[in-house]
């Protein structure tokens, strides 16, 4: 057990500070589209430098890293202040673990470098938390899938390239088993995506229609049915709060917050103080946990149901601290609407989506402590 | 960065387990595995021996005084480069406690009135002067603890001295790392408490049928657990890398994330073995059933040296200090 860095870690970390030292953007604007625009130059730009797909093969533009070096990323970025990596780790392993070789080099390279952005078209009207429900139906004629169904979630849809669509290819095999996964580029005709607007005002989510439109056969991930177990697969990462950036967005929040308290910008009298106290020590169990979880997988092993225990930490360490954000800053962000309230919501949000917190703990009582499944039994 | 166990730190956790269940042995067979004042013994990592050895001792809610005895008193005698009485209290012929403030949030002022912790067949216990000196002092009664697994003693303002040679001064830097040290491995016990109080009560809704069906196929009862067994996950991460801190890093930071582990596993822990009662229901609130034993040692071990509160004004004041005195 060491959790000190390596020689090669503290070089590494040292040459991501310089980094960002010369590199580090100016806040991010305040306008929700211009925010996005700002995050995805961002995200091109720590791409170039090579703080992308850390732990992924150099053959697809990855630096062959161990995942641990996932945390240094995180921490570094957030300890700075600096805006969060992209939340890439889901999609890519996905890819990574289940795609064709023609796939992977088509798709990751590209992924890694932040030019082409993907979204995730699982959830739908009738299928939220029962995933399995999903009615997207893929009709395979001849070399291509017919598309026709209702994305609904679909996160950053307005501005992805492509779509990780879950959807019905095998009539007959009921539920789960009847579900593939297939790469569909949103510009096929018969694509279309209406945003939705979140209570803070960013386009972020989108409902995502197929009418008809037409995928190659080629762009099957993994074989025909296989769609429920890539799923899960993906969603083990998108868990992870270090594979899709979260404990960078959050620490980001609380170094800010105590800055302002140590300069005297912000008033923090005890009770506040020890408020965020605990934010620090729910904030820093999170990192140390993701610590633990990133070595579990340095012997190759990869993410499994203790995938939820993560993210109900990080579901709890967010709501934590937002609410200490926004008790400590006071009214600033009700007099003037700003970033604070945007990140209060999503901090709502952290309990719904990637599966719910009632759907984690789910998973954990019974894939982890194993509990019987009470749906079975009534 | 690798935050595993290593190979031998499981042998230990097997070690320590086989003692733990061996009720026949206790304090003999602990000093004759080496493991009192390990942590000092163990070279690189040795709070996280320590603190693996204190976990698994909760785990079975072994009535030996391992925290105070095994550990505290050790570290303060190695620190003070006492070499023949800490010798005789490795090899388990003397056997030395410390001595808290009565509300036992820290080492007790000398010559004040005190209470010693986890003094179960304690010779003496430790209380450090105005010099920074170790001084022996005998041992007044005991009180009428609430924790059974653990003996408290009263000392009296004019504790009568012991005569026994215990070193040189303990600089300040000597006083944090041992504190570092004591609150990763209290940590450690509150964790191995907790743990084990939850699985008790995960095995009992297992079983434990209602309305036809066992009662932990309800998601009442699956959420009231999932969420205390996470809290102890995190928990522990914490408590690993606490103990890992306690001798790899600086006083200040080891003491930082020692606090930040207490804090962690203080409201973990209650909040655990609390699940675990409500689990079992009105029986673990009865000497009918041991739920409240775990109980009753977790809000023990969480006031020893600060609760989370506590831990949080320290750390506020450590973090937030304004820009440039830090």
């Amino acid at each position: 057990m060491d959790f000190r860095d390596t020689p090669e870690e503290a070089a590494f970390r040292e040459e991501l500070r310089a980094w960002l030292a010369a590199h580090a953007p100016a806040g991010p604007p305040a306008d929700p589209d211009e925010r996005a625009a700002f995050l995805h130059g961002w995200h091109r730009a720590l791409a170039s430098a090579g703080y992308t797909g850390l732990a992924f093969p150099a053959e697809y533009g990855g630096r062959g890293l161990a995942p641990t070096y996932e945390a240094i990323l995180n921490d570094e970025l957030g300890a700075g202040g600096h805006p969060p990596p992209p939340a890439i780790g889901h999609i890519t392993n996905a890819v990574r673990i289940f795609g064709t070789a023609a796939q992977k080099s088509r798709h990751l390279p590209v992924m890694l470098a932040c030019t082409e952005r993907w979204c995730q078209g699982f959830s739908e009207p009738e299928a939220g938390s029962d995933l399995a429900a999903v009615r997207t139906r893929a009709t395979r004629e001849g070399d291509a899938y017919t598309v026709v169904g209702h994305k609904i979630w679909t996160s950053e849809a307005l501005w992805s390239h492509w779509c990780l669509l879950l959807c019905r290819t095998e009539p007959g095999r009921e539920a789960h088993r009847g579900l593939s996964m297939l790469l569909v580029p949103l510009d096929t005709p018969g694509v279309e995506c209406r945003p939705i607007v979140t209570a803070s005002g960013t386009r972020e989510f989108a409902e995502v229609f197929f009418d008809g439109a037409r995928v190659p056969a080629a762009h099957l991930l993994g074989e025909p049915g296989q769609g429920w177990e890539i799923a899960m697969r993906l969603l083990g990462y998108e868990r992870g709060p270090a594979d899709i950036g979260w404990v960078a967005r959050l620490s980001r929040m609380l170094t800010l917050l105590e800055n302002d308290i140590r300069d005297g910008s912000v008033a923090a009298g005890p009770s506040a103080r020890e408020a965020v106290a605990r934010a620090w020590v729910s904030l820093r169990t999170l990192q140390l946990h993701v610590r633990r979880t990133l070595s579990a997988r340095l012997d190759g092993s990869l993410p499994g149901p203790e995938g939820s225990v993560d993210k109900l930490l990080l579901t709890e360490a967010d709501q934590l601290l937002n609410h200490v954000v926004m008790d400590v800053r006071g009214a600033a962000a009700l007099v003037e609407e700003d970033a604070a309230l945007d990140a209060y919501f999503w901090s709502r949000a952290q309990s719904v989506f990637g599966g719910t917190r009632q759907i984690q703990h789910d998973i954990v009582a019974r894939r982890v402590l194993g509990l019987p499944d009470g749906r079975a039994s009534r | 960065m690798d935050a595993r166990l290593t190979d031998e730190q499981r042998m230990l956790q097997q070690v320590a387990a086989a003692i733990a269940d061996d009720r026949s042995g206790g304090w003999t067979a602990l000093a004759g595995a080496g493991l009192v004042g390990l942590h000092a013994q163990a070279g690189t990592c040795g709070a996280v021996a320590a603190a693996l050895v204190a976990e698994r001792l909760a785990t079975a809610r072994t009535p030996v005084p391992y925290v105070g005895a095994g550990v505290w008193a050790p570290a303060l005698l190695a620190a003070s480069g006492a070499d023949e009485a800490r010798t005789a209290v490795e090899e388990g012929e003397l056997r030395l406690v410390p001595v808290l403030r009565p509300d036992l949030s820290a080492p007790a002022r000398d010559g004040e009135e005190g209470v010693a912790f986890d003094a179960e067949g304690a010779d003496a216990g430790l209380v450090i002067a105005a010099d920074g000196r170790l001084r022996a002092v005998a041992l007044g009664g005991p009180t009428r603890g609430a924790d059974l697994t653990r003996t408290l003693r009263r000392v009296p303002a004019d504790a009568a001295d012991r005569d026994l040679p215990l070193g040189g001064p303990l600089t300040a830097r000597d006083r944090v790392r041992t504190q570092a040290v004591v609150l990763a491995v209290l940590a450690a016990d509150l964790l191995g408490t907790a743990q084990r109080a939850l699985d008790d009560a995960v095995a009992h809704v297992r079983e434990r049928r209602q309305f036809g069906v066992p009662v932990g196929s309800f998601q009442a009862v699956q959420h009231l657990a999932s969420h205390a067994a996470v809290l102890l996950e995190g928990a522990r991460s914490a408590m690993w890398h606490a103990a890992w801190a306690a001798t790899e890093l600086t006083e200040d930071e080891a003491l930082l994330a020692a606090r930040q582990a207490k804090a962690a596993c203080s409201t973990a822990a209650r909040d655990a073995a609390e699940t675990a009662v409500q689990l079992f229901g009105g029986i673990a609130l009865t000497w009918e059933h041991p739920a409240h034993l775990r109980l009753r040692r977790i809000l023990l071990s969480r006031a020893v040296l600060g609760d989370e509160s506590a831990q949080y004004r320290a750390i506020a004041a450590r973090r937030l200090a304004p820009a440039g005195r830090d």
